[in-house]
């Protein structure tokens, strides 16, 4: 303070002296949210002049006449220089939060540390970037802003979530039914599994970290095996009280989805398939009333009709403050999504509380937690059978509502018939899928520091959860077509969720030495019920689901209810130690049980060492000025997976539906499984070796990690022989290896008064392969489920297709088992040049789901108050199972993209094969399905956004804070290998139902 | 001193909690209260039914649905693709039957073996099920025993010498032996023969009747001993056809201890009203109207799959009667048609449906009055254009597998022979055919419903009467053999307006005594069996059975000239892709000959 008063002194002193001087007033703000910084240093370049800024982030600092260069610094942010010409005044300066700050403070397991002190590999999202998607998973917001992880969204339906996957796939017993279990843990608030992340709303969050390599995920045992998401909400902050407000409202659709044929398009593909047979087209459109609604020419686009713009608006306000001993954060959140199907939507409401006091000099206890109460209107997706529908019909009745039958009016008879119109669910009362569900997140810690150096924290993290999924579909909904009765059904879920987490941290300095010591014991317990009950044929459509009583006493009443519980206990101890914040050092060892594993093979332990070198520190590089920090790491540990539901260790039956005459009998059957006892855990050892490096002042900043993790016992459900009468076993079979790079890299590329431009790019690469099977033969199940030595874990084992016979070739001199070819077929390659086409010796690997590489570039520009943000995303490698390409139909019965290339005698392409009287599978059994695997590879300009930042000026004259106005689309183009794949987003895979809309935006940042 | 002091109790608390927390290690015991395991659940009197009850569960996916139908009743001299149309031709027609594609024979194979698998655990279970009454466990081994010879008969004979299991799967096994199908006879023959001894009566069943019976073990056990006599040679043939002739003989014999007897013609057998509790099933596949009963909301789908299209047809709409027409898979070959002789036959009639009354107004009102348009659409000539079509009671469609002289001039649509055949008898319609109607389902209550909840007779008397007659005739007694087959040829006879029993009956004994390459002896029988039996999920097995391998192919494509990739190695299924990747031991173990 006293140094303070003496620079005012000599401030004056150089005022009275040099009259000449002008004085040069501005303002500092933070260039994110625009807060006003207090207590900036403002100092005038090549002199001893300079002020710091006041409460209202304002200075006064008097220059020279003519232009002057400024330098601003502040903690946390990085140090900016500008240069003013003589007539500027009121000058506002916008200082950017310091990226990857050597001070900043990273959150990792059970405590945190300062980044230049990290020894492991973890990836940083803070709040700014978080908020910048307008979406309402937070985790969908950081895709492509993290090196080595892969996160897409798993469809377009409103309110659906993300798949994530962290350096690959290690576990493969992953496409059962249950948990995604090569998912990472995620960690909320300090509670693992802390609830849903689709529940939390992206404005609460002030950040995401992602623990990625063994040394940093090691504390979490067996729970961190797949990496670690820690995502941490925003707390209040001593001083005075906050509240703001951010919402946007936009539109969502613009699907990008294949057309399907109409009109002539679609009739030359039905007729071509009768070719040699009959061109008589009664004979052809035999269906009742096809030829006749052909005559009339009532042609339909169903996809276009099944297809709307929807809505998506977001809306946040919360309140943070404080005194010394008691802060709170409060917010309370909207979010709304109208999907691109009628009738499908998702409502989300958030109440969030984070309340710290401090109760005396050693203690405190805070309260964390919100309440999150969702509604999501579900629809079964009609796009499948808006794309191979009949493409005419009369789809509206003349009052507009939605014709159940479209071409029942043109033949004679009752007005019904098989054709049901794709646009069924959208009749009144016809098709309802909403659930309801609360979760109560509420979290309790208390923190003693009876000692200097030595802290107990206590933290009880509970997760209540409810929901009611209502279900009904009258009997001429698209699930009940076929079965022609209503089916109501209501399925109730409890669960209720606690992780009690017991913290011992003795941290010690002295000299040059630095010591933490962490042990910590962690209790998990999970148990859910379920309870679902249903009925058929309800009396009255609108009682829905609400009224089981109202279905047939009789027929087809069910009820059903299930039960799962685990546990898991874990004792861990962690040492971090620091010689001059040179060299670093960290061991964990971490001993895990688990219920669901047999007795005698429930515990395991886990071990992990890490080192870190800071060699900028080092005195020899003292000199170069040009390196503001190099630092090496290493890290070598080893993690379990429980990879196994709960119960896998029992040998179950389940019941199944028997009875004889109308007396219903009671039944079990075996559930295919068999078990045995011996099931151990996972197990991966993982070396990372990496470096940060930042040059030219933190210009330029790199984090650069390779790793290498070889995972063995990997448990598997192995087929057993089907004459067994059992399907799978489950065994610990497997062993493979993911080897990669992640790097990210952060450009400040132009920084002057009015401009700048930054960039960051993330990069990942992953190698993947099985390495081993148990007894060193290849398993083959299915197309989609084999495993191969030297190939990734989800490949694609199919025929390769290299075509299509063409006139001009021999096709006849291949067979498939004893058919030979023709011209039109499905050509594959005849890999053992045998002549035939067998299953045995002529599939191959043709692909895998893992991309070879994906990456997302962000560059950020911001002119004088405007700021825009281009984000790009790229996946490339990967192979998708394209289902909608399977819909080609070569009869054309069923309806099938518009832009199929198909062949026919005088169309010699090499896209589809010929026409003809069947399905696919019915022509071309066994290499049909070689036409459904294609590249997937995509880049796709993820988002868009263009804000403006209200002058003070204005924003003063109307009383608030700061104002930001800001448009984003998102998914905007997707530029994509394949022509297959054009006019559709590959992001999800090649799955046809609810495909990703485009979403255009309009919202404010508004701080009072 | 007294801050130390305070430190201390603070450290203590501390220690206190976390001393706490470590003492929860016993919570890692699973608690699965709602799961149900196969130790626990099987080993009391009560629980253990739910065995014998789950070992029924894959007949009925077999009985009813598709795989079932196209396995048993396709690729034989009866049937091919409705409309000719591409659909499962591994199996209906053989192209491109491989290990790898092998559709419903596959499905077959995984889905019996399931089910073997819950039998074995029954059989090798039921001591320690606490029963305490031999007669009541008896009558559940009955039940199981009966269930895996019914399996196992189906297994063998679709894929020759497999993998027979008599133990209940319960830890990894990869590998497998083939047995040969002596042994698979000898197992289905004595568990044939503890059930018919120990099953209960067909009168103690009541409202479950249709659980296997005495009269279910006899008759199947009859059916096996035919099978198992082709196997064999010299006397050891003709001591199976003799055992085959008993059985069917003594069922014949009980027929009124058992409750069952032969309707007194085909129309009753198959009329719609006779369907549930049918007085001539031996054995029987129920279907619950409640729908939470059955093994899947499919139900029994029979009734659709060798329906013509007829709702497209002026004058015509979807019925209950007529049938939900829009999943044909199956229709008959001329030779199958050709096999009658509709004027003295009543079985024609029954069988199938040639005429379709105009049903899409109310009874008694114009249906539709022919227009130009749609005279030159049918062929028509123009004199039957103005003519009313009136609901239930004039003809509004007809097919025909007679030549029809003057049928432009019908005020119907009509499809005569010369439409449906070419003249070598392969198809040449690609839109309409004669449906067999033995499926017709009333208990669906909506005509454009796929379900259906009608019973299936999978074994009935009338099969006594034809294994009889067989195993007599390879006996060589020609005069039993017909005699046999005269009690259903009499049944069959129409009786009226002129009484054709003597003229069925006339020249039996001179067929079966003709030679096979002039249309008499076995190829007699086989003929008899398709008049009988066509549709019922037999004549695949009854080829397999009679023919060889020498003229399995050859008879196929004689009588059923659109089969053409049939060879003679089809007489077994190839033994799928998935079993064999999944054996440690495939090489050793082989794929059957020819895949």
């Amino acid at each position: 303070m006293r140094k303070i008063y003496l620079l005012f002194l000599l401030l004056l002193a150089t005022v009275v002296v040099q009259a000449q001087n002008r004085a040069l007033s501005g303002r500092v703000v933070d260039a994110g949210n625009s807060e006003t910084l207090i207590g900036v240093a403002v100092t005038v370049k090549g002199s001893t002049t300079g002020t710091i800024t006041d409460v209202n982030g304002k200075f006064t600092v008097n220059v020279p006449a003519g232009p002057v260069t400024l330098v601003i610094k502040y903690v946390g942010y990085a140090e900016q220089t500008v240069t003013y010409t003589a007539a500027d005044q009121d000058v506002t300066v916008k200082l950017a939060v310091q990226q990857n700050a050597l001070d900043d403070v990273v959150v990792i397991g059970y405590g945190t540390i300062k980044r230049r002190d990290l020894t492991g590999s973890v990836s940083s999202v803070k709040a700014v970037d978080i908020a910048r998607t307008p979406t309402h998973n937070a985790l969908e917001a950081i895709q492509g802003r993290a090196a080595g992880v892969d996160i897409t969204r798993s469809s377009g339906a409103a309110g659906s979530g993300v798949n994530i996957q962290l350096r690959g796939t290690r576990s493969i017993a992953n496409n059962l039914s249950g948990p995604n279990l090569n998912s990472p843990l995620l960690v909320v608030d300090g509670v693992q599994n802390g609830g849903s992340i689709n529940n939390i709303n992206p404005n609460d969050i002030e950040s995401i970290e992602v623990l990625q390599d063994a040394s940093s995920t090691a504390i979490y045992g067996s729970q961190g095996a797949n990496g670690v998401i820690i995502v941490t909400t925003k707390k209040g902050k001593t001083g005075k009280a906050k509240v703001s407000y951010n919402g946007y409202y936009g539109i969502n659709g613009f699907t990008q989805f294949p057309q399907p044929r109409t009109g002539d398009d679609y009739l030359n593909l039905r007729r071509e398939s009768y070719r040699g047979i009959t061109t008589n087209d009664s004979q052809i459109f035999t269906g009742n009333g096809e030829l006749a609604a052909i005559q009339a020419g009532a042609v339909v686009n169903w996809v276009d009709l099944a297809t709307q713009n929807g809505s998506q608006q977001s809306h946040t306000v919360n309140v943070s403050g404080g005194s010394e001993t008691t802060k709170a954060f409060f917010s309370l959140g909207y979010f709304n999504e109208q999907g691109q199907l009628k009738n499908n939507d998702y409502t989300r409401y958030n109440f969030r509380y984070n309340i710290d006091h401090k109760l005396n000099s050693w203690a405190k206890a805070g309260i964390v937690g919100q309440l999150a109460f969702s509604e999501n209107n579900a629809r079964r997706d009609p796009l499948s059978v808006a794309l191979t529908a009949f493409p005419y019909g009369n789809p509206y009745n003349a009052d507009g509502s939605v014709n159940t039958f479209p071409i029942s009016s043109y033949y004679t008879g009752a007005a019904t018939g098989t054709f049901l119109n794709p646009l069924t669910d959208e009749r009144t009362n016809a098709s309802v899928d909403e659930t309801v569900g609360t979760e109560i997140n509420a979290t309790a810690y208390v923190e003693l520091n009876p000692i200097k150096g030595l802290t107990f924290r206590s933290n009880l993290g509970t997760v209540l959860g409810n929901s009611r999924r209502g279900q009904f579909n009258d009997a001429f909904s698209l699930l009940q077509n076929n079965l022609r009765y209503s089916l109501a059904t209501v399925t109730n879920n409890n669960s209720r969720y606690y992780n009690w987490d017991n913290i011992v941290t003795y941290n010690r300095d002295f000299k040059k030495h630095s010591f933490t010591v962490t042990a910590l014991s962690s209790y998990i317990h999970s148990d859910v019920d379920v309870s679902e009950a249903s009925g058929t044929n309800q009396v009255l459509s609108s009682q829905l689901f609400y009224n089981l009583a109202g279905t047939s006493q009789t027929v087809g009443r069910n009820i059903s209810s299930g039960f799962t519980r685990y546990d898991l206990l874990a004792y861990a101890g962690r040492i971090n130690y620091s010689y001059d914040g040179k060299y670093l050092f960290q061991a964990t060892l971490r001993a895990d049980g688990a219920s669901r594993l047999a007795p005698g093979k429930k515990w395991d332990s886990f071990p992990s060492v890490s080192a870190g070198w800071v060699i900028s520190r080092e005195s020899f590089l003292s000199d170069v000025s040009q390196l503001s920090n190099l630092k090496l790491r290493a890290s070598y540990g080893i993690s379990g997976n429980s990879a196994l539901g709960p119960y896998s260790t029992q040998s179950l039956i389940t019941p199944v539906n028997m009875s004889f005459g109308e007396v219903a009998a009671p039944a079990y059957s075996f559930n295919g499984i068999v078990v045995s006892p011996e099931l151990g855990w996972e197990k991966s050892k993982t070396l990372d070796l990496g470096f940060d490096v930042a040059l030219l002042k933190n210009r330029i900043t790199a984090t650069v990690d390779w790793y290498l993790t070889k995972t063995s016992d990997l448990l598997y459900p192995r087929s057993l022989p089907q004459s067994s009468g059992q399907s799978t076993i489950f065994q610990n079979i497997a062993s493979t290896q993911n080897a990669g790079i992640n790097a990210s890299l952060t450009t400040v590329n132009l920084q002057s008064k009015d401009f700048k431009w930054t960039t960051t790019a993330t990069f990942s690469h992953n190698s993947e392969k099985i390495t081993g099977l148990i007894d060193g033969r290849d398993i083959i199940n299915t197309e989609t489920n084999s495993l191969f030595i030297g190939s990734q874990i989800q490949s694609f084992y199919s025929y390769q297709k290299t075509g299509i016979w063409q006139l001009g070739e021999n096709a006849a001199a291949v067979r498939f088992g004893t058919t030979p070819f023709k011209a039109g077929d499905i050509k594959v390659a005849d890999l053992n040049n045998d002549g035939v086409i067998d299953a045995t010796n002529d599939r191959t690997v043709i692909g895998h789901v893992q991309p070879r590489w994906y990456g997302g570039l962000q560059n950020n520009f911001s002119y004088k108050n405007f700021d825009l943000n281009v984000f790009l995303l790229a996946r490339y490698g990967q192979m998708v199972n394209a289902q909608f390409v399977g819909r080609y139909d070569p009869s054309g019965v069923l309806n099938s993209p518009a832009n199929f290339n198909y062949w026919t005698p005088n169309n010699p392409s090499n896209d589809f094969p010929s026409p003809g009287r069947g399905s696919l599978a019915n022509l071309y059994p066994g290499t049909y399905t070689s036409l459904n695997y294609i590249d997937g590879s995509f880049f796709k300009i993820k988002n868009v956004s263009l804000g403006y930042t209200l002058p003070k000026t204005v924003t003063d004259k109307i009383k608030v804070g700061s104002l930001r106005i800001y448009a984003t689309g998102s998914n905007l183009f997707t530029f994509s290998k394949n022509d297959l794949l054009k006019n559709y987003d590959p992001e999800r895979g090649g799955a046809e139902s609810s495909p990703l809309s485009r979403q255009l935006v309009f919202g404010v940042n508004l701080d009072f | 001193m007294k801050t130390m002091k305070r430190n201390t109790y603070k450290i203590a608390g501390v220690c206190l909690l976390t001393v706490t927390m470590l003492s929860c290690n016993k919570r890692l015991d699973e608690v699965n209260p709602g799961g149900a395991t196969a130790d626990v659940t099987w080993s009391t009197p009560d629980g253990f039914i739910t065995n014998v009850n789950g070992a029924y569960q894959e007949q009925r996916a077999f009985y009813g649905k598709e795989d079932g139908l196209l396995v048993a009743e396709s690729g034989t001299d009866l049937w091919f693709n409705a409309n000719k149309a591409s659909y499962a031709t591994q199996i209906t027609r053989y192209s491109n039957l491989t290990a790898n594609t092998s559709g419903s024979a596959g499905t077959v194979f995984r889905l019996f073996y399931r089910a073997i698998n819950v039998c074995n655990a029954g059989i090798n279970r039921i001591d320690g099920a606490g029963f305490t009454d031999e007669a009541i466990k008896n009558r559940y081994l009955a039940e199981l025993r009966f269930l895996r010879a019914f399996y196992y008969w189906h297994i063998v004979e679709q894929f020759g010498g497999v993998n027979l299991r008599t133990t209940e799967t319960s830890e990894v096994e990869l590998t497998a032996k083939r047995s040969p199908v002596s042994a698979f006879y000898d197992l289905i023959i004595s568990d044939l023969q503890f059930a018919a001894a120990n099953a209960l009566s067909p009168d103690q069943l009541g409202n479950e009747y249709s659980r296997a019976s005495k009269k279910s073990a006899l008759g199947l056990l009859a059916r096996a001993y035919l099978s198992r006599a082709y196997y064999a040679t010299g006397s050891e043939r003709q001591n199976y056809f003799t055992l085959a002739r008993n059985t069917a003989n003594e069922v014949i014999a009980r027929k009124e201890e058992f409750g069952v007897s032969l309707y007194a013609s085909p129309a009753e057998l198959w009329n719609p009203a006779n369907n549930k509790r049918n007085r001539e099933a031996l054995y029987t596949i129920s279907n619950s109207t409640n729908p939470s009963l059955d093994y899947d909301n499919n139900a029994n789908r029979l009734h659709a799959w060798f329906l013509t299209q007829y709702s497209n047809k002026p004058g015509l709409t979807l019925s209950i009667p007529y049938g939900f027409d829009n999943q044909r898979r199956l229709q008959p070959t001329r030779y199958l048609l050709d096999l009658f002789n509709e004027q003295m036959d009543g079985r024609y009639a029954a069988s199938f449906q040639e005429t379709w009354i105009a049903n899409s107004t109310n009874p008694g009102t114009t249906a539709y009055t022919w227009t130009a348009a749609q005279a030159a659409t049918y062929g028509k000539a123009p004199s039957v254009v103005g003519t009313p079509v009136v609901s239930g009671r004039d003809i509004a469609y007809q097919v025909t597998k007679n030549v029809v002289a003057d049928k432009a001039t019908k005020p119907w649509v009509l499809y005569d022979r010369n439409d449906l055949f070419e003249t070598d008898g392969r198809i040449k319609s690609i839109t309409d055919f004669v449906a067999l109607k033995k499926f017709i389902d009333n208990t669906r209550t909506i005509p454009n419903s796929q379900p259906g909840y009608a019973d299936i007779v999978v074994i009935r008397l009338a099969e006594m009467y034809l294994i009889s007659a067989e195993a007599e005739f390879q006996l060589g007694n020609v005069g039993a053999a017909a005699q046999q087959l005269n009690v259903l040829r009499a049944r069959a006879a129409v009786k009226a307006p002129v009484d054709y029993t003597l003229a069925m009956q006339a020249n039996t004994e001179t067929m079966l005594a003709t030679s096979v390459a002039n249309g008499g002896g076995i190829k007699f029988i086989l003929e008899e069996r398709a008049r009988e039996l066509c549709g019922e999920h037999l004549r695949w097995f009854d080829l397999k059975r009679v023919l060889n391998d020498n003229n399995f192919a050859s008879y196929i494509k004689t009588q059923n000239p659109d089969i053409t990739d049939v060879q003679d190695f089809h007489r077994l299924r190839p033994i799928p892709l998935a079993e064999l990747n999944a054996l440690s031991n495939a090489a050793e173990f082989g794929q059957n000959p020819g895949y």
